[in-house]
């Protein structure tokens, strides 16, 4: 499959008799943003900001790992480009946020990954905003999670993804960037 | 009991939760995907899509990391009481529904409709909006416990506390009660189903301890409400 082809809500399986709905064979659950806002509004009242970070991301990382796997072994993607660019088409296509990426240069001879581009319309830092105010800095932890833990399972190398600005410091902009944990 | 296409309900609750029926099934016709914008909307609401498997289990286990096990369980109930709370205040307004039972009603659908578990009520089961509310029911193919024996695990004590909070946190919000829901039989730990008891605050544990003494000698549908009050 090309990355062009893909639509998400053709892979999806409805089955309210079974109170189940199926993305491939991966069981997938719908909430509203608010309600996620409230689950890290609890974690922050819980453990304080360092900890949901740590949360978040970590949780997101898990994510993207599975959703690495689950398009890699049932979407079969045609080219290692389209594997990677699927990654950022079903995070939009789940409703997370539009991801666009703008440099990818990575050569797995060599074991070079780089890879930048925006975040438009963060969930994340649309909820953070929305209960703590501008924060001093990025807040898109679980989208960096996310994009970290599918990027490494994609490589088989251990990438970090960060965040450079971000609409939750103020910045106009998310913008992403993901290459070799250094 | 009476199948319906999302739930499960005795014969007496039919109408409310076919209207319920009737009334979500409009409500998810309406999903938007903006993919262009990474957003998905259903009636002006954004919605987005997370992994069951994420929330069942690397959500359990980044909490149990960071938490410990003791606070992982509370935590884990909490939020999905606020979640099922939090979901149940925008539907309830969105619809303007005044009826508490009709308020109910649309709980287990949209649980369903929403992926988190289909629910299938007990005939013991009196939703009333007093202290006397007794609601038992099961969840089939509870996603908690799905993953959990996925995983290869297996429990020494119920585990589907997002589930229980879910539903006590939709039901409270329904009735203005303090509803809380407790899991007494769970698949995870190799029974046959996973069943819970929700009730008035002030009367969880007593009611519960009712409900596990009387599986001893009966079947789950032929324990009654007044065998629980």
């Amino acid at each position: 499959m090309k990355v062009g082809e893909f639509k998400f809500d053709e892979h999806l399986a409805f089955k309210p008799e079974q109170g189940r709905i199926l993305f491939k064979d991966q069981r997938m659950v719908m909430m509203s943003a608010d309600s996620f806002g409230d689950l890290l509004k609890e974690i922050v009242d819980i453990g304080g900001v360092n900890m949901a970070r740590v949360f978040m991301r970590r949780f997101g990382q898990t994510a993207g790992k599975n959703d690495a796997r689950t398009i890699k072994n049932t979407l079969s993607p045609d080219t290692d480009i389209d594997w990677l660019a699927l990654g950022p088409a079903i995070h939009s296509w789940e409703g997370i946020v539009r991801a666009v990426p703008e440099v990818i240069d990575i050569d797995r001879a060599s074991g070079k990954f780089y890879m930048k581009g925006t975040w438009e319309d963060s969930f994340f830092a649309e909820q953070y905003l929305k209960h703590y105010g501008k924060s001093k800095d990025p807040v898109c932890w679980l989208l960096t999670g996310y994009a970290t833990g599918y990027t490494s399972e994609f490589f088989g190398k251990k990438l970090l993804a960060t965040e450079p600005t971000c609409k939750g410091k103020g910045d106009d902009m998310c913008r992403f960037e993901i290459k070799s944990e250094e | 009991m009476t199948n319906l296409k999302a739930v499960g309900v005795p014969p007496d609750l039919v109408p409310v939760f076919q209207a319920a029926e009737e009334r979500i099934k409009g409500f998810f016709d309406t999903v938007k995907p903006l993919t262009e914008h990474g957003r998905i909307e259903i009636g002006g609401t954004r919605f987005m899509w997370a992994q069951a498997r994420g929330m069942a289990l690397a959500f359990r286990d980044t909490i149990a990391e960071i938490y410990g096990e003791k606070g992982t369980e509370q935590i884990l109930y909490k939020f999905g009481h606020s979640l099922g709370a939090q979901e149940a205040r925008a539907f309830i307004e969105r619809f303007n529904l005044k009826d508490p039972v009709e308020k109910l009603a649309a709980g287990p659908v949209y649980f369903a409709y929403t992926g988190w578990a289909f629910v299938e009520f007990l005939p013991s089961s009196r939703p009333a909006p007093n202290e006397d509310c007794i609601l038992t029911y099961n969840h089939p193919g509870s996603f908690e416990a799905e993953f959990f024996l996925m995983d290869k695990k297996k429990a020494d004590h119920p585990i589907c506390f997002i589930n229980a909070g879910y539903s006590s946190g939709w039901s409270a919000e329904s009735f203005g009660l303090p509803l809380e829901s407790r899991e007494v039989t769970c698949q995870a730990r190799g029974d046959e189903h996973c069943t819970f008891v929700m009730t008035h605050r002030t009367k969880i544990l007593d009611r519960v301890e009712k409900f596990r003494e009387l599986l001893k000698t009966k079947k789950r549908a032929e324990i009654t409400t007044e065998d629980l009050l």
